[in-house]
């Protein structure tokens, strides 16, 4: 059997594949890779069917020995590179440079016991992926068996795939204004259109929590619980954004003021905390 | 912002109808008097064909029958004796209404008997129950956020509930009365400023339907005012309660058939007659149903937003086939650490509160938060207790608890802050197992105690 025994685990890495469906209703979140953009090019550049399950590292990239001699590819933000670990070898990964999350893809995909239709962890449900949680220095993985080699591993190196708009430059984000927009009074508004938010240390897998100047309300109406999707932007009464992400709750009651487009979702996902973020209407 | 309102007045209460005439114009609903505090065969009649005319909906005004009082003053009443008398008030314009070739849209009642049952619950049931059952489509125009509302949602009915732009209220959301100063609101401006504020939902009550007076030539001159501030505003005057969902994009792929903002059965019945309407239909992948919304998640390349918009609205929806809802019956071990603060928060014995808690059935309006945590209704407001201040770190997965004026299970181990006062056995949410959630959407819950013994024979 080939494995992978993780060696550091990184700052916060879990297996993730295309997201759990079908349980919504039920108040189970999507899950999921973060940055699919990169998940699905990871998974396409070693030749893997779409949906198989990757490691997703965050911040900082772990270091894996793998039993076997397997092929790969990591996607960063902004580029990719390929891999061929013989076995036994100990593979340290480049570190994180631009973006806050990096995908590593291995031939066959990461086989952890699929739990309702997917491997994806969701780590507050403790389920999926390796038991539920991160993974952890000891822990070791199954990678399910490929069919012959795989093919589609020919050229060497790190094109790039712009995945971010660059380090350093600011990042905007794509909206389409959402049920509540109305709550926000033209002050409040034009503060969410113009302003920079800060990405906070508190943003996780669940959404993007931003700082920045805070958005106003006309009035203070309640909301009761209500619908939200990746990518909704709620506001809590303090004005600050949340874009919710992977593992948003199915529902919320904080006004939606908008919904980031799905092709910049990847933007929000490799952001790291401090970064800032601009939005414009979708046109 | 609410975009819709209606505007009700009662009517066919003077023999002479031409003060009728001239405010049915500016109105949506009215409550035409059915022959016992007033009105004769004659003003029904004649109000009813002037409503056909100016397509205002039509609604029976039953009150006690006591026409010198003009149905001002309580009347005592065996409960049956009361649902009877209203009945046949009721079935009287039904029968005129329908001789005119129209349809009776509501029921309003007047005066003494509105105020007599608004805070009272069982009798509000009982008049409700009658009135369904000459006809469950039938608005039942109720006190906002009284117990003749919930009374009516309880019974089937849909509550439209009534605010009034002209008089005060006291804090806990009654009519300031008549008898103590500043009751009645007197300046135009101040009854506009009031109803802006309904609209805005900042008020904290559900306004569905405003009453105005057509009773003297000044009260007609405003209600033509309020139609021209709602003009400027863009707001529609309409009959309410009709629940016809309003569409909102939320991102790219997902559709929100929305309802007016509210926590009520019939909006619930409505949104789920909606998603199970919709099961299954080609470029639909999930629904989730929500308190006033179903929010429906499409692959814009199978079908549009404008497309499923369209496919939503041909859906023919019917409320009587509504199926029978599933009940789930939960075993509490109650000992939580919170029942003794529940217990002395409102003034009742542990057992009390034991005994009241596992008395409603409660309803399942959705699931959310967490996976398989359900938002139920029905706990007993004798019962409510605020939140902890400080939340705990950690409450186990089947804690049994109680927050507001909610009550509520959780199906994971999490931080919280509900008033613990009990454990179920029962896995909320099992991921391995074939059926990993014990509720869906709809459901009804009941709960009943049981021994530490059987708490662990269970597991």
């Amino acid at each position: 059997m080939r494995t992978v025994e993780v060696i550091e685990p990184g700052m916060y890495t879990t297996v993730q594949d295309a997201g759990r469906a079908g349980y919504l209703r039920y108040g189970l979140p999507p899950s999921g890779a973060m940055d699919r953009r990169a998940f699905e090019i990871a998974n396409a550049l070693v030749g893997n069917s779409p949906e198989a399950a990757v490691l997703e590292c965050t911040g900082t990239m772990p270091v894996l020995e793998f039993s076997r001699a397997v092929s790969g590819a990591v996607v960063y933000a902004d580029h990719f590179q390929f891999l061929e670990v013989s076995a036994g070898e100990r593979k340290k990964f480049q570190t994180l440079e631009t973006g806050y999350r990096a995908y590593i893809a291995v031939a066959g995909g990461f086989d952890t016991p699929p739990v309702m239709g997917s491997r994806s962890t969701y780590v507050p449900g403790k389920l999926g992926g390796f038991e539920g949680r991160p993974l952890r220095a000891g822990d070791v993985l199954s990678l399910a068996n490929v069919d012959g080699a795989s093919s589609s591993v020919e050229n060497e190196g790190a094109a790039f795939i712009s995945l971010a708009n660059g380090a350093g430059s600011s990042v905007y984000a794509r909206v389409i204004p959402g049920p509540e927009a109305d709550w926000f009074d033209c002050g409040g508004l034009n503060t969410f259109l113009t302003e920079a938010f800060y990405v906070s240390s508190k943003s996780d897998r669940t959404g993007i929590r931003l700082e920045g100047a805070p958005l106003s309300f006309r009035h203070e109406a309640q909301l009761v619980s209500s619908g939200i999707a990746m990518g909704t932007i709620q506001v809590p009464p303090s004005g600050q954004p949340i874009v919710m992400m992977a593992d948003h709750p199915t529902t919320g009651g904080y006004p939606r003021i908008g919904n980031v487009v799905r092709d910049d979702l990847p933007i929000l996902a490799q952001l790291r905390p401090g970064d800032d973020v601009r939005f414009v209407e979708a046109g | 912002m609410q975009t819709r309102i209606d505007l009700n007045a009662d009517l066919g209460e003077l023999d002479d109808g031409l003060l009728d005439a001239a405010i049915m114009p500016f109105i949506s609903s009215c409550n035409i008097a059915c022959g016992a505090h007033a009105g004769s065969f004659e003003t029904m009649r004649r109000t009813v064909c002037l409503a056909k005319v100016h397509r205002v909906a039509i609604g029976a005004h039953p009150g006690y029958p006591d026409p010198e009082n003009f149905g001002r003053i309580s009347m005592e009443f065996q409960t049956v004796e009361l649902c009877r008398l209203i009945r046949n008030q009721i079935l009287l314009l039904k029968q005129i209404a329908e001789a005119e070739g129209v349809s009776l849209a509501h029921v309003k009642l007047h005066g003494a008997l509105y105020n007599d049952l608004a805070f009272d619950y069982n009798r509000s049931l009982a008049v409700a129950e009658t009135i369904a059952a000459i006809n469950p489509e039938l608005r039942f125009i109720v006190f906002s956020g009284s117990e003749t509302a919930r009374a009516a949602e309880d019974a089937g009915l849909v509550a439209v509930h009534e605010v009034f732009a002209d008089r005060a209220y006291t804090e806990d959301g009654k009519l300031r009365p008549r008898s103590e100063p500043g009751a009645v609101l007197h300046h135009d401006a101040d009854c506009l400023q009031q109803a802006a504020r309904f609209l805005s939902g900042a008020s904290g009550f559900i306004a569905d339907s405003i009453c105005v007076h057509g009773d003297n030539p000044s009260a007609i001159e405003f209600v033509s005012k309020l139609r021209n501030f709602f003009a400027d505003r863009k707001i529609e005057v309409e009959p309410a309660g009709d629940l016809v969902p309003s569409f909102e994009q939320l991102g790219e792929s997902s559709l929100l058939a929305q309802l007016p903002q509210r926590i009520s059965k019939s909006t619930h019945r409505k949104i789920r007659a909606l998603q199970l309407a919709l099961e299954g239909a080609e470029g639909i992948t999930e629904m989730v149903p929500c308190y006033a919304e179903l929010k429906i998640d499409f692959d814009p390349s199978v079908i549009s937003f404008s497309d499923l918009k369209n496919r939503i609205q041909s859906v023919e929806i019917s409320l009587a086939d509504f199926p029978e809802p599933r009940v789930v019956e939960v075993p509490v071990l109650y000992d939580g650490e919170d029942l003794s603060q529940v217990a002395e928060h409102n003034g009742l014995t542990k057992d009390e509160v034991i005994g009241q808690h596992c008395e409603p059935t409660y309803l399942i309006y959705m699931l959310g938060f967490s996976p398989g945590f359900a938002y139920m209704g029905g706990l007993n407001s004798n019962l409510s207790t605020p939140r902890l201040e400080t939340p705990r770190t950690s409450v186990p997965a089947g804690a049994v608890g109680i927050a507001g004026n909610q009550t509520g299970i959780y199906p994971v181990e999490s931080p919280g802050g509900w008033n613990i006062i009990g454990r179920t056995p029962l896995k909320l949410f099992y991921p391995t197992s074939e059926a990993p959630f014990l509720f869906e959407p709809g459901d009804e819950v009941r709960f009943f105690p049981i021994s530490e013994e059987e708490f662990h024979a269970h597991g």
